[in-house]
């Protein structure tokens, strides 16, 4: 674990020179989400409603359903690191030096997450001067895109480290991202108002609740005590896919 | 002995890529690898370097058993990988460090590793540059400094002159042999028999995931029958030339082909005086060359199989 500094630092310059990483990982889901929150606004506007709709409202849902989907997304940047590295070419190089797997993906993954979290605080940036989103508790807030942004760079490196090709592993992390969405009733399908359903909706899975944390600490649903067992939950998530992840991370045959 | 393999094998699936391999690496010589495509020399490197395990046999360096969780072995370790394997995006210098800093050197002696492997495959002028843009030849001597960086005891060489011009070639067999020279130990694998004849100190011909021969190239050529064939252009070919060319002792027979003549003895005939003497006094000659035997021979001979193709004969 000594060269974890080392290694760390190798990814984030690497990440941060990449012009394809910045655009799609950070250029890309805020223009997404200034373009749907100009979107909707101009259409609650248009339908002569903006009196009687909180547009800072529709704002947060969006701007928080982005942001917590986005973060999942995002995980294709570890995919594209491991497979790049340590499952191409140079990995026969990588592993031949005294360093293990698992240090080689943790600093890769650091570097990824730190990608994650600037792509946070930029679309809260954005959202909050433009849009006067209510972003809620600031803790609950910081707790959920650290958690997600963890939990992102886990699954992508879970994936990255059991499925054999590139493709397939970037397929699996962009499908299941959008089928969180449509668990989380992001994708305009509705399951309707039973118990089940809501249950589903609201903690299905880690956009849901880390979506859902975010608007429980805020003004919209304003519930604490939620907002706090959302993020217990994410947390209890995070710790178990670690787990996972640390044992996986032993090498593998090359 | 630096390292050694005894008995190793390693399947994948139904295919068995190493069948009992023996091998035994001296401390500072220069080991050559020889084998044709699938010979099974590269499954060798990758147990050798712990990149793999071994399914059977015992695999040991530096007095340590190998495998893929040792990672003390590596330290005096470098690979130099077939494939070209360094970060393109990357400078020159920027490679050199990263793969330095990961075998655990830092500052003042990282710099100075890194400015002497440099000079060392002149890169130096290019130190800066990133490497997307050099000719193969240039990313194969990067390829060669990045394992030599950190100044690896022991250093294995999977094919690294492949797809390069010759000019680059005889470059880095140059400094394969100051690295040598330096008391660094190397094995070299190559299916280019010239280049393992031109550096090695001794020699290991693998097939079939086998040692089917070891020794120095003198004891290697040793152990198979060879003919020496002498080719000669006689200014004023006659049959007096031929008739007497037939008579000296130790010519099996001689082709004659205009003014072509090959004379072929036995081996190690020691007849190439006594066929100049002749080819003088008949009127001399314009051209002269003598067929070395070499380890295609040998290999030809042990196999049936050419190095090359793969090819039955």
């Amino acid at each position: 674990m000594s060269r974890l500094p080392l290694i760390f630092k190798h990814y984030f310059r690497r990440n941060f020179s990449d012009p394809s990483g910045i655009i799609f990982f950070l250029l890309l889901p805020v223009g997404l989400i200034v373009l749907n929150m100009v979107g909707a606004i101009g259409f609650v506007n248009l339908a002569g409603e903006s009196d009687s709709v909180d547009l800072a409202a529709t704002a947060t849902l969006l701007a928080a359903m982005f942001m917590v989907s986005f973060q999942f997304f995002s995980g294709d940047f570890i995919i594209h690191n491991i497979y790049n590295d340590l499952r191409g070419p140079i990995s026969s190089r990588l592993y031949a030096t005294p360093v293990t797997q698992r240090t080689f993906v943790i600093g890769c993954s650091l570097a990824c997450w730190i990608f994650n979290v600037v792509q946070a605080v930029a679309i809260f940036t954005v959202a909050s001067i433009f849009f006067d989103v209510y972003w809620g508790n600031p803790l609950i807030f910081i707790a959920v895109v650290l958690l997600t942004s963890i939990m992102c760079q886990l699954i992508g490196a879970l994936i990255a480290l059991t499925v054999s090709t590139r493709k397939v592993a970037s397929g699996i992390m962009g499908g299941l991202g959008f089928f969180m969405m449509f668990l989380s009733g992001m994708l305009f399908v509705s399951f309707g108002d039973g118990p089940v359903a809501t249950f589903i909706t609201s903690y299905a899975t880690p956009i849901s609740l880390g979506y859902r944390a975010i608007l429980f600490a805020g003004p919209i649903l304003d519930d604490m005590s939620s907002a706090i067992f959302n993020v217990g939950i994410l947390a209890a998530l995070t710790v178990v896919l670690g787990g996972i992840v640390y044992l996986l991370g032993r090498r593998r045959s090359l | 002995m630096i390292a050694s393999m005894k008995n190793v094998v390693k399947r994948y699936g139904d295919t068995v890529a190493l069948d009992h391999l023996n091998l035994d690496i001296a401390e500072g010589e220069i080991l050559g690898l020889l084998g044709p495509n699938g010979a099974g020399k590269t499954t060798a490197i990758k147990v050798l370097c712990g990149l793999i395990n071994a399914d059977a046999g015992e695999v040991q360096v530096f007095g340590q058993t190998q495998n893929m969780h040792n990672l003390k072995t590596r330290q005096q370790m470098g690979l130099v990988t077939q494939e070209i394997t360094i970060f393109t995006d990357l400078s020159v210098s920027e490679n050199l460090r990263y793969f330095g800093g990961l075998y655990g050197l830092s500052g003042a002696e990282l710099s100075a590793n890194v400015k002497e492997v440099l000079d060392f495959v002149e890169l130096s002028e290019f130190a800066k540059k990133r490497p997307k843009t050099f000719s193969g030849g240039m990313q194969r001597r990067l390829n060669i400094a990045c394992a030599l960086v950190h100044k690896p005891k022991l250093v294995i060489m999977d094919e690294p002159t492949v797809g390069i011009d010759p000019q680059s070639r005889n470059h880095i067999l140059e400094s394969v042999k100051k690295i040598a020279q330096n008391g660094t130990t190397v094995i070299y694998t190559s299916h280019y028999m010239e280049e393992v004849q031109a550096i090695s100190n001794r020699i290991s011909i693998m097939d079939a995931g086998r040692t089917i021969a070891e020794g120095s190239l003198d004891e290697l050529m040793g152990r198979i029958q060879y003919e020496d064939r002498i080719h000669l252009t006689a200014a004023l070919p006659s049959d007096t030339l031929t008739e007497e060319l037939k008579a000296i002792s130790g010519v099996k027979h001689v082709v004659v082909s205009d003014n072509q003549y090959t004379i072929v003895s036995g081996a190690d005939s020691g007849n190439v005086n006594r066929i100049m003497e002749i080819a003088q006094r008949n009127g001399g000659v314009t051209s002269f060359s003598e067929d070395k035997p070499n380890l295609e021979d040998v290999f030809l001979t042990l196999t049936g199989k050419c190095l090359r193709d793969e090819g039955e004969v």
